[in-house]
């Protein structure tokens, strides 16, 4: 009979867990160093799902875990997964590393003093159990009880003693579960006067040292010594404000000072740490508008500063760039953490159900996973492996364990090929084995053409190896503009030694066919006829290096034309069109991108719309300029541009990123000597004195700025308009 | 100047009334049903729903047809087995069946919002349902909701009458006060009386109560009392005064009041029809009523007759895919509420679907199945097994199966039904409102479906009701008479090679259109011989992007091979060179759509989704899952389509090509919802789709089809990403080759592409599993920029790089494969978790082993990951 009870125990056991092998329910992807996203192969396919309500304890009962919170896997090889019951009881379910049933913790023992003095020992019942962690070195057990106070059972009104608050604890337990402290009731005066502790996730790193993320506390991390007393705030998640921003909050009142607080986001929602101290965090409160200034993740170290390695334009936030129009809508709302090995650690995205992995420079290395379809819009369809509500992510035997709270399960993922090499080559490459790190890397590479990390480890290798040209190719495609720039430099230091004479030999050949040329033409000079356009785009020269004489023989004695002028426009208009363009990859990686309508406008805009100012503003104040005469001056005024912007793109070619303040150098300095000639210039066709001219600028500049804003005023306005009538045409149509 | 303005305020004046007045009369007539004359009536007929009492309708050698006067419940007994079929709905905790609930009317009301109509309480309860009993069969009409909902009460009075009603309800012992308070004396005869009101309401009066001119009377509005009960409980009172119908008749003559249009009101037919291997159920459109203001989306058949309690053993085939197993009871019933559903040929792309997050494999068979192996603990030989099989004759492109499995916090019992969508419908945001707010209005589809609505059940028995005898069963009533191949043949693949596509580049930031040539015709010449070398010995090349500007192709008025890769001397080098190394050339192109980088078809050409919009096919972003605008095209018109095939095939003839391949057939069948005469159905478009690849096979075209859906397979020759897996959704229990074992022996069919499936081993064995020829994409060079295309999923086919990969895994199928392939599959069971066996009509047997360990019992091992060839 006996024997038959267990081949029944055992078939049920079985069948609560179904594995199978299917295509993958997601396109995955891999996101490039610009933030854009292309399709990769699959790092992950779901494999074992394991119903955490239904999966039988040693007795055949069913567990009835029906809302899970978090999993955490020890080293030792067992999976605590955290969680509560049908009627809101905590519990603890410890799991072998076969994901096979090993043990529940539903309550615990501890001795408590009664208000008369005398210590009484009480069995005492969970609240909700939001998190476990096992110490490595000893192997003793903490669990965030995260409302324990409020737990409904027979004990309440004992525990009402101890705890006046609704509030939490967290008990440490030891490796054979025995009560060994309890921390609950924290106060301190750095916190709150209303703090309430509410525990729900920990994590204890090798010394001892406890930290403990609060439910609704914004100061940050909790830290706590080994003996449970409250240290610290840790790593408070730093608040930027935009400039628009910090406006307003200097003239608001204290009132709505108070009120924009509360749009500060700055609670911690997963924790991690890794083999090394440091700590893990993911903050996912986020609201559409204030998203930008959100930091995801940070990894914190001791001290509690941010060391977390990102990339300009690819954080390892998930997706931060994702649409706000669709259902699941708005950027990854990360809501756990794990540190994997190699230095490689992924994030949880509750929203979309996405698991993404990044390498320690913060390159994304893969990702996987979705949420149901309803791709119909009218059924909700579950594919397995799916996720719905994903609350926590751990990290067991090369396999990644996702627990859905709604689905109460627990997804198990594991490596394709795929991933399999790309954390193999990882692994190589902190064992500094480059040669064998290149072979995998170009395996990956077979398996992915768009691979970005396979291509920066294999630039790498190369730039190691002193294949410098090689190494600047694919730093060139995956778009590294620093990594390349050091390339580079090597590079150009071969190329200089390589070339130096023939180099040196040209120069020399260069100015002398230049002395040749000129006494040529000197002998000649008499045969040619000046031409009138030339001659008038030849003053420009005057305006340059005589501001204050130019201007007034331009305008008072027709050196100039308003055609020479508009050539002049054109010229560097188009000189900052090719500046633009062929700015060297090392300073700006996205000339390629450049836009010939938008260059033009530039410079055009701003200049049509100063003269138009400036001629509106000045015959109030009695200047003397007529609108050609300001046109004139100001077009000619642009000159050093066409000048100084060609060394500037030929340096921006030739330098590494180190050398850039030179480049800055001639760009700023075009810009300032511009600046300095239509400040002149308008001085003298206006014939006014210093500070009048100052005055008169400064109103010019207030105009301009009162032009754009009403010009965008009255585009938004339009914008209105189209669209109001565009679904009042919609609306009539489809009725 | 003013008169200028004056003009110009006169003219948008204009413009805007004109928009109002045509889109008010320009409508067009749809050809949604007028009310049938008769509908059957409360107490129509006798109806008691705990009646048990049924009679024999029908009868033959195998069944016995069964019919419930009382309830209309049907039941169907195989003599054979005495095996019971009966539509009765089992509930949870109930002893007492739920009888008369065989259909479900699920519709939307004027807000929107959706309701549904059961059989039992909106319809027979009542008794409105008249039979008629026909040849072998019955037919049962039925009336639902609020019909016939009759005012027995007087709506106008004269000073007179209303006294003497008074005076009968004093009589009755009534307080007669309430008769004030409803009935209002109404007085248009003087000029003074009329000068109260406004000429409208005169005219509204008129029209309805003629009789108000003539002399004070007293009127109720019944316009205020549009509610069924409020009208009953009225009859109810005027019940008490013996008011009878001829007074009533008398007392209303003449009015004009009802408006029908918000009632509630439907009818529906279902006509079931005893054969020698089942029962034919057929739901005649033309007797389907509703009123316009609630359309009938969907209807719910026989939500009974595949619903099983707990103490039962069995499963569910469903269509997902391959295929795939719900076993009953297997305790995934209450992982989460929504039940398992099954779209049949999947999301017809002209619905508005904005989102996609999950991918997997679309129905192909319009099929489901039920195999009952009886009481929970009884013998488990499949002698005692019991199986209905259905096949959905008619209205299959917009039916779908829904699956549950029991659970008892849901009070839900293991059950599958079918439903059909006849008419669709878009919600949308409206005037004024965000998409976020939820003011929003639905619009349906302009016209609804016209054909019946009809499916077989088949009642199958013994072996034949486990899926592998499903799966015989249907592959001959697919192709008949026709033998399967006996022999085994070479080990067959597809190699797909794309050669041009478009890309964007760049000039000072200006976009323009630009081509890039993947793979050249000399290219796949020589890749192709070198596959042939290695051992591909059964292999065809299907060639993407050779014609009309690439793989993006426009419209195929006229045929204009790329010049880029070869030009139309190259494209025929090409047919020459690989005719003379034997492998098939397919060249591939599209002629349901037209590609949006390369044209835009006419707005007549252009097919339009509900919400009046092109209807356009395109990629989903995989980050949020949005519509992108990759490799976007338009759909046709079933003309244009028509007229896009015809021309192509008659150009295509000149290049003397005896094989062609359609891109989107077996795939993709898209209905265009414009509102006007090309409104075309789903279902007619697939019957369009058929008839045109029916008429290239009939003058000797060999085709290559992707997909495979039922009804193309007899004009394929070869089919493409043909799914040999379920969709795998959580409540299943196990994916079936159902697919593969309906078509193994008759076509050569072939699984998503090897290369670009990660190599992923478990690829492998579903290939073997199925025995699935093998499919490879490749690409002749690497294109560095790639990855910034709409052609990003292609990251890993550049033939030079991954040739061992190609040659490797083709081996290990190929090997597998051998001596069985293109042969009969004649079994396919489940020997335990993750490992299946596969025989074969010669008998070989194929295990294979998914798990990440070894598998090993009653002689049997099979190592991990891989499989196991038993040759008798």
């Amino acid at each position: 009979m006996k024997k038959k009870i267990l081949v029944v125990l055992l078939i049920l056991l079985v069948s609560l867990q179904y594995s199978v092998s299917a295509a993958s329910s997601y396109k995955s992807y891999v996101y490039d160093n610009n933030g854009e996203y292309h399709l990769a192969p699959d790092a992950f396919y779901f494999d074992e799902n394991i119903d955490l309500k239904n999966m039988k304890d040693d007795k055949g009962k069913a567990i009835g875990m029906v809302n899970p919170h978090d999993i955490f896997a020890s080293k030792d090889g067992l999976v605590y997964v955290s969680g509560d019951d049908i009627d809101d009881k905590g519990m603890v379910l410890v799991l072998n590393s076969d994901l096979t049933f090993n043990k529940i913790i539903r309550g615990f023992k501890h001795t408590i003093t009664l208000e008369n003095g005398k210590t009484k020992e009480i069995n005492d019942t969970f609240g909700s159990v939001t998190n476990v962690f096992v110490d490595n070195n000893d192997g003793s057990i903490y669990i965030c009880d995260k409302n324990g106070a409020t737990a409904d059972n027979s004990d309440f009104k004992v525990r009402k003693n101890i705890v006046k608050d609704i509030s939490g604890r967290v008990i440490k337990m030891t490796k054979d579960y025995k009560t060994q402290m309890i921390i609950s009731g924290v106060k301190n005066e750095i916190l709150p006067k209303d703090f309430i502790f509410q525990p729900f996730k920990i994590v204890v790193d090798a010394y001892g040292r406890i930290f403990i993320l609060s439910n609704g506390f914004t100061m940050g991390i909790m830290e706590f010594d080994a003996e449970g007393s409250f240290v610290q705030c840790i790593g408070a998640p730093a608040v930027t404000y935009n400039p628009i921003e910090l406006f307003w909050r200097a003239i608001s009142t204290d009132d709505q000072k108070k009120l924009m607080e509360q749009f500060v986001p700055t609670e911690y929602s997963g924790i991690d740490i890794d083999d090394e101290g440091f700590i893990f965090v993911t903050n996912n409160a986020f609201e559409k508008d204030t998203y930008s200034d959100i930091q995801g993740l940070s990894k914190l170290n001791a001290k509690g500063n941010d060391v977390l390695r990102t990339l300009e334009n690819n954080k390892p936030y998930g997706d931060t760039d994702a649409s706000w129009k669709t259902e699941n809508k708005g950027p990854s709302k990360l809501v756990d953490v794990m540190t994997v090995k190699d230095d490689i650690y992924a994030v949880l995205d509750q929203l979309r159900g996405k698991i993404f992995f990044y390498n320690i420079d913060g390159i994304c290395l893969f990702e996987f996973g979705t949420v149901k379809d309803s791709s119909d819009g009218e059924h909700y369809n579950f594919v397995e492996g799916n996720l719905n509500v994903p609350v926590g992510i751990e990290w067991l035997n090369d396999q990644c364990l996702v627990v859905d709270s709604d689905l109460h399960c627990i997804n198990t993922y594991s490596m394709t090929e795929y991933a399999e090499k790309i954390f193999k080559a990882t692994a190589l490459h902190n064992e500094d084995k480059y040669d064998e790190e290149i072979e995998i890397w170009n395996e990956v590479l077979k398996l992915n053409n768009n691979s970005v990390v396979a291509k920066q480890n294999i630039a790498k290798v190369y730039y190691r190896n002193k294949d410098y040209k090689t190494a600047m190719k694919y730093f060139k495609e995956i778009k590294d503009q620093e990594n390349y720039s050091k390339a580079y430099k090597y590079q150009r230091q071969q190329y200089i030694n390589d070339y130096f004479t023939w180099a040196l030999l040209i120069l020399v050949l260069l100015i002398v066919v230049i002395k040749l040329f000129k006494k040529w033409r000197k002998a000649h000079e008499k045969e040619r006829k000046p031409k009138k356009l030339w001659e008038e785009i030849k003053f420009s020269k005057v305006i340059m290096f005589r501001p204050l004489n130019g201007p007034w023989l331009l305008t008072r004695e027709n050196k100039g034309s308003p055609l020479a002028a508009t050539i002049i426009l054109l010229s560097v208009s188009l000189m900052s069109l090719l500046q633009a363009r062929f700015t060297g990859f090392v300073f700006d990686a996205k000339s390629e991108d450049v836009n010939i309508l938008i260059e033009f406008a530039k410079i055009c805009i701003p200049v049509l719309l100063f003269v138009v100012c400036n001629w509106a503003v000045t015959s109030l104040m009695n200047g003397e300029g007529s609108i050609k005469a300001i046109y004139m001056g100001t077009c000619y005024s642009l000159m050093p541009i066409m000048f100084l912007y060609p060394v500037a793109i030929l340096l921006s070619n030739i330098m590494v990123q180190e050398e850039g303040d030179f480049y800055t150098v001639f760009v700023t300095l075009a810009l300032f000597w511009v600046l300095l000639l239509v400040f002149l210039g308008n001085m003298r066709i206006h014939d006014y004195n210093l500070g009048m001219a100052v005055l008169e600028i400064a109103i010019t500049v207030v105009v301009m700025l009162l032009v754009v804003f009403l010009a965008i005023l009255f585009a938004a306005l339009i914008q209105q308009m189209i669209e109001f009538v565009q679904s009042i045409i919609e609306e009539i149509s489809l009725r | 100047m003013f008169k200028k303005s004056i003009s110009l305020v006169l003219m948008v004046v204009m413009i805007l009334s004109s928009a109002f007045v045509f889109s008010s009369c320009g409508q067009i007539e749809t050809k949604n049903p007028k009310r049938p004359k008769h509908i059957p009536g409360m107490y129509a007929s006798e109806s008691d729903l705990t009646s048990d009492e049924y009679r024999v309708i029908a009868e033959n050698g195998n069944f016995k047809l069964l019919f419930n006067d009382n309830t209309t419940d049907i039941k169907v007994i195989n003599k054979k087995t005495k095996y019971e079929w009966s539509s009765e709905v089992e509930e949870l905790d109930n002893d007492e069946a739920r009888r008369g609930k065989v259909f479900e009317l699920w519709y939307t009301d004027s807000n929107g919002a959706e309701n549904v109509m059961y059989s039992d309480e909106s319809s027979i309860d009542k008794g409105m349902f008249e039979i008629d009993e026909k040849d072998n069969g019955i037919k049962i009409k039925y009336g639902v909701g609020d019909v016939n909902k009759e005012y027995n009460f007087p709506i106008a009075l004269s000073k007179e009458r209303f006294k003497e009603i008074t005076k009968r309800f004093e009589k009755a012992g009534w307080d007669t006060s309430f008769l004030e308070s409803y009935y209002e004396l109404a007085d248009y005869t003087t000029p003074e009386s009329l000068a109260e009101y406004d000429e409208e309401e005169i005219a509204n009066v008129k029209s309805k109560y003629p009789k108000a001119f003539e002399e004070p009377w007293y009127y109720m509005y019944p316009e205020e009392y549009k509610n069924y009960d409020q009208i009953m409980e009225k009859n109810s009172w005027f019940e008490a005064i013996n008011y009878t119908e001829e007074e009533c008749a008398s007392d209303n003559e003449g009015l004009s009041f009802a408006s029908k249009d918000n009632i509630e009101e439907f009818a529906i037919a279902i006509e079931y029809k005893l054969t020698d291997e089942g029962l034919k159920v057929t739901i005649p459109e033309k007797e389907i009523y509703y009123n316009k203001n609630f359309p009938v989306e969907r209807v719910v058949m026989l939500p009974g007759l595949m619903n099983f309690d707990n103490k039962t053993d069995g499963y569910f085939l469903l269509p997902d895919g391959s295929g795939s197993i719900m076993n009953f009871n297997n305790g995934k019933g209450d992982i989460r509420n929504a039940s398992t559903y099954v779209t049949m040929y999947g999301v017809d792309n002209s619905r508005v679907v904005n989102e996609k997050s999950a991918y997997y494999n679309d129905a192909i068979f319009p099929i489901f199945g039920t195999c009952v192996k009886g009481k929970a603990g009884q013998s488990n030989s499949t002698k005692n097994y019991n199986g209905v099989f259905g096949i959905i004759t008619s209205g299959d492109t917009f039916a779908g199966i829904s699956a549950d499995n029991y659970n008892v916090e849901n009070s839900k019992l293991n059950n599958m039904s079918l439903e059909f969508r006849i008419n669709e419908r878009v919600n949308m945001a409206a005037f004024g409102k965000s998409d976020d707010s939820d003011s929003k209005y639905s619009k349906q589809q302009f016209q609804r479906y016209l054909g019946d609505l009809s499916y077989d059940l088949y009642f199958l028995s013994g072996e034949d009701s486990t899926y592998s005898g499903m799966a015989k069963f249907y592959a001959k009533k697919l192709f008949g008479d026709e033998a399967a191949n006996s022999d085994a043949k070479d080990y067959y693949s597809t190699v797909e090679m794309l050669s041009v596509i478009n890309t964007t580049k760049k000039f000072f930031g200006i976009d323009y259109n630009s081509k890039e040539t993947l793979t050249d015709f000399k290219q796949v010449s020589n890749i192709a011989a070198e596959l042939k070398k290695s051992g591909f010995k059964n292999m065809n090349i299907k060639l993407s992007g050779w014609c009309n500007g690439g793989y993006e192709h426009s419209s195929l008025g006229s045929i204009d091979v790329c010049s880029e890769p070869g030009g139309e001397d190259g494209f025929k080098t090409l047919s020459k060179n690989l005719s003379k190394i034997g492998v098939g050339f397919y060249p591939d192109i599209d002629f349901q759509n037209v590609y949006a980088s390369e044209e835009k078809p006419s707005s007549d050409d252009r097919a339009a989704t509900l919400n009046s919009s092109d209807s356009i096919v395109s990629e989903f972003n995989p980050v949020d899952f949005l519509r992108e605008d990759k490799l976007s095209k338009y759909v046709l018109t079933k003309d244009a389509f028509t007229k896009n095939f015809k021309d192509f095939m008659s150009n295509y003839k000149d290049f003397g090509i005896k094989n062609v391949s359609y891109r989107g057939i077996g795939k993709e069948i898209n209905s265009n919802f414009k509102d006007d005469e090309t409104f075309t159905e789903r279902q007619d478009t697939y019957s369009a789709l058929i008839k045109l690849v029916a008429s290239a096979k009939k003058d000797g075209y060999s085709i290559m089809g992707t997909g495979g859906q039922a009804a193309y397979i007899k004009y394929l020759s070869v089919i493409n990403e043909m799914p040999i897996e379920s969709s795998h959704f959580d409540k299943t229990d196990y994916s079936v080759p159902f697919t593969a074992m309906v078509l193994s022996g008759h076509v050569d069919y072939t699984y998503q592409p090897i290369n670009l499936s990660n190599n992923n081993r478990q690829n492998l064995l579903r290939i073997i599993e199925a025995g699935a020829g093998a499919y490879y994409k490749l690409t002749g060079t690497y294109y560095s920029e790639l990855e910034s295309t709409s052609y990003d999923s292609y990251y890993s086919t550049v033939y030079s790089d991954i040739k061992d990969q190609v040659k490797n895994t083709y081996e290990y199928v190929s090997d597998a494969l051998d001596g069985v392939y293109g042969t009969e599959i004649v079994s396919h069971e489940q020997i335990a978790d993750g490992v299946f066996k596969t025989t074969y009509k010669n008998g070989t047997a194929i295990y294979v082993n998914y798990n990440s360990k070894p598998y090993q019992s009653k002689g049997i091992k099979i190592a991990a990951q891989d499989y196991l060839k038993e040759v008798e």
